[in-house]
């Protein structure tokens, strides 16, 4: 029943691979592919040093299938290395053994080496106790990790200071916790066996792994941690990668190796998590159950530190090679996609209709419509090469200029909240500037962060005004500018990063020379850099030479501008967090998705949905010398991003790997200035004259359409502070607020124009389809709203309604607001034509496809 | 058995364990005879020994059920906790399992079902606690013909050479002698030749309070295992070779402290388990319980006159008690975070102490109101004085000293009144967990984690005798 099921996969599977690979098939009736056994170099040190090991189904490069259940296994020397029926291995004594393994008619041997297996390992508080108290709990959140502690009991959450839990344990409250002379009385010991009662409840059985380590450990007078201790150079996850289906089991095996030539087994200590829970769960114990299609990243964190094992799980369609190889291309962007889709089983959509590229490309490069008549154009257009010509076209308009100025002021905080007005358009200038010089991101970002002098003429300099501190800079910098968090290595180190608390105040030592004071006039701030100032790390109650993450240090007594330094490092080509991180914010803005989501979590634990394209295009990027435009015409050209978003058949499921374009909700700013256009009745804001919302320099600028629609309040640099989701209040705003309603009732505008110019209901329609949607209506939609307009206007003429008693008679129209956007005072009074347009335009611009961009 | 009649016991359950293990199988019986008796009114034939279901309750329902989270108002700690039952009324009716609520809602006949979100109990353990109800819910011992819980830990040996740590030092009156506290033991060193006299032996785990009667006749040692109870045994120390006078069983958790009233009648014990107890020397019996403090209480000292008692306790709190009612009469909370340690001024005129903080800090104090050092209870003096927690504190017996030791393994000696640091002794190997300054004025004993005795004199510089206490 299984192998049938099994199958038809498979043979995809060895299809595609054998292919690339090369690799002979050789399948079996246990199944397809060789066997292979991990880790391959095996060394066993110290007495009852073990190693479980993994049988893998392989086929090519691809581990298909754990086999280590129904394998057997048999040491050729059990005198030096015994292996059980489970797999393990576990040394007796100096030597050598072949351990060999069979799975019905396929076999497979290792060999494994065996040093020093006279004495036990010797272990130690940081490589050995730690990880136990990290792993049954100890010292996580709840527990004994909480600031206050539990029964006057506190570590360190999840370990980050081992000196300070070593004396905790050891000699705090009078040395309660360990009994060096009869170690087995040690509380540690009673508490979490419950010999004795504890709240936490019981964390191990007496006898277990984890109480011989601690048993041990006591045993050998509770060494203390070291600088001498040998530290973790390796660690390894088996298999590293697995393609497997859906219901199927992988267990994961975990091995540190040391800075000693030390390997360890460490499974049972390390911490699992899945970024992708409907993918594929991981138990405590290591083992992967396959539960739906796509891929996820299953994460052991032991030490501080991160393994990663992919495992992919293919879609069950059936989709033809051809499928691929057919598929258009027009850019290493496309390679990259459709090798991951054909991994995968997705198959793509087809191209988008010009209709549909020529609006997605406005909004998503400019954030505005095209006017019908550059519809008709691009329409008529001919030319095999127009959707280039386009794209080059929209680089080179101010509205693009107003776009990217709009989401960088996103980024970097711009708002009248925290600056002072003027101050506030320094910035918001010379980041526009910066966008329309085409200024390369490194540059850019180098300004921003080595700015000194006045902020008034020196706008990137307001970057220090809104980052006062050290810390502030140091997590703001992470985020904007290498996409992601550091934040909690502040207090402690971070659970799920590499970062460590160490690293994090090296960092934030970067900033402490940064000094501002007031300038001539209000707003008016001088930033420049002081010769002194250090930030002390908070343990060791002294400062750290200053150090980008993994650069180099700096000596606390150098001279050099540690600004300067911090720059040097973060834009350099070989910085791997910099370029990728604004790869992906711009990728997104197209695609609709991070290849990293979300765009500022980017962790070795949440690893991108297409790790090659994203390498593939922060190369391109960084080749490019940072140039944001040549990004932006690289995607937009891909035919990635120019297929249809109607999913086919098979890949509407896909949400990640691009198979089909995602219809996005269009931002706030974007939808109030599509009404505006498409109406020609513009939104004014107080004190922003002729501006529209995406050239507005401030996120605080009173609208409630904005703020409806999830405009940033640009307070932190999350990618969350904009709401995308839909809301009821953004839903009876559409419908019954006043931002739509206004324009369409103003005078003047194309509502007015429509009316007065006596355009029949084909005009009409015509008209505002090609105004709202970039397209013209189809024959059926024609029909059914030609008729319904002739409808509607009987009907309104034999009842006439009057303007002023619009309002609460059912109609969906709230006119006459007292609050005059427009220039109009008086409301006109409405014919029943008019109010048939009114409704008409109304039914498209509160449409989903008015506001999505598809 | 006739040297210890005064055994106190503040628990049957745990009492049988200790009883077992320090082989005083015989204290137990009259301590919870009581009870015995009560337990054959309901005894039943197909019986269930309470040990049986007190192993599932501590591993399924103990971790809810506990003093801090006491879910439903009920405690699930001992048998006496769940005989009271929660908010509910009662858990358990003895012989009625249908109609006992603990019963229905492991079975989930009555929700939610319990263990809370968590897997059913296995049919054999609803089974153990069905039978032990219907016979009726026979105390701890009760059901067993002898009592046979022992508290047993699996034989782990040191691989090592290891030394107890120095706990407490204590000087006698008459600056004769020093008691040394280590691992279930307690040293008598002569001051006139720094001989080692005596060994008094048979404490229960690490003694971590050792006090001289004012008379210096009696020397109580303090301390019990961690999590279990505490233990004090008081000792004749006049003779050559010291004897026993009594064995007090008290607290649900080891003592850390540990004082004589200046009268010497009653002595004050301070424990993990947040409780003071007063016990009447003569007798062994406790006088009171002083409840009150919200952490473990590390220190206790009496003021002059001894009608007031201080502690410290990692609640941040000093609290001042007036011995007599069992009232608390003050507290002080300056402290930023746990206090370790408290010292009262020779004249009562002062109360010093210090923890986790790093400060020490003194307040005046008059026990009669009047306010010659300044109003009762104000900050007198504050100083940052270590780089790490500050552990102990003890005056000189001419109060113009205080000395203070910490876990940055630094002794400090500060003016008493000024907290100016008046001199620094020699770098300590390891965290100094005894302190004391002889009755002369002329001694500072440091006892050692690392099982190590440093010996000073108060008023010179220069290295100190180094010691390894005896094991």
């Amino acid at each position: 029943m299984l192998k049938s099921r099994r199958w038809p996969l498979a043979a995809v599977l060895l299809a595609a691979l054998t292919a690339s690979s090369g690799t002979p098939r050789a399948d079996t009736p246990e199944g397809p592919g060789v066997l292979a056994v991990l880790p391959d170099a095996i060394v066993l040190r110290g007495q009852g040093s073990h190693q479980q090991l993994v049988v893998e189904a392989r086929v090519g490069d691809s581990y298909v299938g754990s086999r280590t259940k129904s394998s057997t296994f048999a040491s050729s020397n059990p005198n030096v290395a015994t292996v059980d029926d489970a797999g393990v291995v576990t040394a007796v004594r100096d030597g050598r053994a072949f351990i060999t393994i069979r799975d019905g008619a396929r076999r497979a041997s290792t060999m494994v080496e065996v040093e020093r297996a006279s004495a036990a390992y010797p272990l130690t508080f940081r490589n050995h106790v730690m990880p136990v108290l990290t792993r049954v709990g100890c010292n996580s959140g709840p527990c004994h990790g909480t600031l206050a502690g539990k029964n006057g009991f506190k570590l360190t959450l999840r370990g980050y200071d081992p000196e300070a839990d070593y004396l905790t344990l050891t000699r705090q409250a009078t040395g309660r916790r360990v009994n060096p002379v009869e170690p087995a009385r040690s509380l540690m010991l009673l508490k979490p066996t419950l010999a004795v009662s504890h709240g936490g409840g019981k964390r191990f059985a007496t006898g277990s792994p984890e109480y011989q380590v601690l048993a041990q450990w006591i045993a050998a007078g509770t060494p203390a941690p070291s600088d001498s201790d040998p530290t973790m150079t390796h660690l390894e996850v088996f298999p590293p990668a697995a393609r497997l289906k859906a219901g199927d089991e992988q267990p994961l095996v975990v091995r540190a190796r040391f800075s000693d030539g030390h390997a360890e087994d460490v499974t049972r200590w390390a911490k699992f998590t899945t970024n992708e829970g409907a993918v594929a769960t991981v138990g405590d114990d290591g083992v992967v159950k396959v539960q739906g299609t796509g891929e996820a990243a299953i994460s052991a964190w032991y030490l501080s530190r991160l393994v990663t094992a992919r495992i992919a799980s293919p879609f069950p369609a059936h989709i033809d090679p051809t499928v691929y190889a057919r598929a258009p291309r027009a850019n290493f962007i496309d390679d990259a996609v459709l090798r991951k889709l054909q991994e995968l089983n997705i198959e793509p959509s087809a191209l988008s209709s010009d209709a549909e590229f020529i609006r997605r490309v406005y909004l998503d490069a400019a954030g505005i419509l095209p006017e019908p008549d550059e519809v008709r154009t691009f329409l008529a257009d001919a030319r095999p090469d127009k959707r280039t010509r386009l794209i080059d076209a929209l680089l080179e308009r101010p509205e693009f200029v107003d776009y990217w100025a709009y989401k960088w002021s996103d980024l970097l905080l711009v708002s009248s909240r925290s600056l002072q007005s003027n101050a506030m358009w320094a910035y918001y200038n010379w980041i526009r500037a910066s966008v329309a010089a085409n200024k390369p991101w490194d540059a850019m970002t180098r300004e921003i962060l080595t700015a000194s002098g006045n902020t008034l003429s020196n706008g990137a300099a307001n970057y220090y005004v809104l980052h006062k501190n050290p810390v502030d800079v140091t997590e703001n910098a992470a985020v904007t500018f290498m996409g992601f968090s550091i934040t909690c290595a502040r207090c402690h180190n971070h659970p799920l990063e590499r970062w460590t608390q160490k690293d994090y105040y090296q960092m934030a030592n970067l900033f402490s020379r940064v000094a501002i004071k007031n300038g001539s006039e209000r707003g008016d701030i001088i930033v420049y850099p002081a010769r002194t100032g250090e930030i002390n790390h908070p343990r060791l109650n002294a400062p750290l030479p200053p150090r980008p993450l993994d650069g180099q240090p700096l000596p606390l007594d150098s001279a050099q501008d540690r600004r300067q330094y911090f720059a040097d490092w973060l834009v350099s080509p070989d910085n791997p967090f910099f370029a990728r991180a604004v790869v992906n914010r711009v990728w997104k803005n197209f695609m609709g998705r991070g290849l990293v989501e979300s765009v500022d979590d980017i962790r070795d634990a949440n690893p991108p949905s297409n790790p090659e394209l994203l390498a593939a295009l922060t190369r391109d990027f960084v080749e490019h010398r940072f140039d944001v435009q040549q990004l932006a015409r690289t995607i937009m050209n891909s035919s990635t991003y120019q297929l249809t978003s109607r999913p086919t058949a098979t890949n509407a499921a896909d949400l990640k790997y691009h198979s089909h374009y995602i219809a996005k909700r269009l931002p706030a700013e974007v939808i109030l200035d599509a009404i505006g256009q498409v109406t020609g009745v513009r939104e004014v804001f107080p004190g922003y004259p002729g501006r529209r919302a995406l050239q507005l320099p401030d996120s605080s600028v009173d609208s409630y359409f904005l703020t409806a629609f999830g405009r940033p309040s640009r307070v932190t640099a999350a990618d969350s502070e904009r709401q995308q989701e839909p809301s009821i209040t953004q839903a009876l705003h559409v419908i019954n607020g006043d931002t739509i309603n206004r324009k369409l009732t103003a005078s003047g505008g194309l509502i007015q124009s429509l009316v007065v110019g006596g355009a029949d209901n084909r005009t009409v329609v015509e008209r505002l389809y090609l105004s709202a949607l970039s397209r013209r209506p189809t024959d059926e939609e024609l029909r059914t709203l030609m008729l319904a307009m002739d409808e509607a206007t009987a009907r309104e003429t034999a009842a006439p309604v009057t303007a002023a008693a619009a309002p609460g008679e059912g109609t969906p129209r709230v006119s006459a607001a007292p609050r005059a956007a427009t220039d109009d005072v008086a409301p006109p009074v409405t014919s029943p034509r008019r109010r048939v347009i009114e409704d008409l335009a109304w039914a498209i611009l509160t449409g989903r496809e008015f506001l999505f961009n598809q | 058995m006739r040297g210890l009649p005064k055994t106190v016991v503040a628990n049957c359950r745990r009492a049988v364990a200790i009883a077992a293990s320090a082989g005083l199988a015989g204290t137990f019986a009259v301590a919870c005879a009581p009870r015995t008796a009560r337990a054959d009114r309901t005894r039943a034939p197909q019986s269930v020994a309470y040990s049986e279901v007190e192993t599932i309750l501590r591993d399924k329902c103990e971790h809810c059920h506990n003093e801090d989270k006491a879910k439903g108002g009920l405690l699930m700690i001992s048998y006496d906790a769940i005989l009271a039952g929660g908010e509910h009324g009662s858990a358990v009716i003895p012989g009625e399992s249908a109609s006992s609520r603990l019963m229905q809602m492991v079975e989930g006949k009555l929700t939610p079902r319990m263990p809370y979100k968590e897997d059913p109990l296995p049919a054999s353990e609803v089974d153990t606690i069905r039978r032990w109800i219907n016979a009726g819910a026979p105390p701890p011992g009760a059901a067993d013909s002898a009592p046979t819980v022992v508290f047993r830990v699996p034989d782990v040996k040191p691989t090592v050479p290891v030394a107890g740590a120095v706990a407490a030092v204590a000087f006698d009156p008459a600056t004769r002698r020093m008691a040394v506290g280590s691992y279930k033991s307690v040293h008598l060193m002569a001051l006139a030749d720094r001989k080692w006299t005596a060994t008094l032996t048979g404490h229960a785990d690490l003694v971590r309070a050792l006090a001289f009667s004012p008379d210096g006749r009696r020397l109580v040692v303090a301390g019990g295992p961690s999590g279990r109870f505490g233990e004090i045994k008081i000792w004749d120390v006049q003779a050559a070779v010291p004897t026993l006078v009594s064995t007090i069983q008290g607290h649900t958790d080891t003592i850390l402290a540990v004082a004589f009233s200046p009268d010497g009648a009653t002595i004050a014990s301070a424990g993990y388990d947040r409780l003071i107890k007063i016990w009447d020397v003569a007798t062994g019996k406790l006088v009171t319980t002083l409840k009150e403090h919200s952490d473990a209480v590390f220190a206790v000292a009496y003021m002059p006159g001894g009608r007031q008692l201080v502690s410290a306790a990692g609640d941040r709190t000093l609290k001042i008690w007036d011995v007599s009612t069992g009232k608390r009469v003050f507290t002080i909370s300056d402290a930023l975070d746990s206090l370790y340690a408290v010292a009262v001024h020779p004249s009562g005129s002062h109360i010093a102490a210090a923890g986790a903080d790093r400060m020490i800090r003194t307040w005046a104090w008059n026990a009669d109101g009047s306010s010659p050092g300044g109003h009762t209870g104000s900050l007198a003096a504050s100083t940052f004085a270590h780089a790490d927690a500050v552990l102990r504190l003890a005056y000189s017996p001419d109060g113009a000293t205080l000395v203070s030791a910490g876990a940055d393994r630094v002794i400090k000696v500060w003016d008493a009144k000024t907290l100016r640091e008046k001199q620094r002794l020699e770098a300590q190997p390891d965290w100094i967990m005894g302190l004391a300054v002889s009755a002369d004025g002329r001694w500072l004993a440091a006892g050692r984690y690392d099982g190590t005795l440093g010996l000073y004199a108060l008023s010179a510089d220069g290295p100190g005798e180094q010691f390894v206490v005896p094991r």
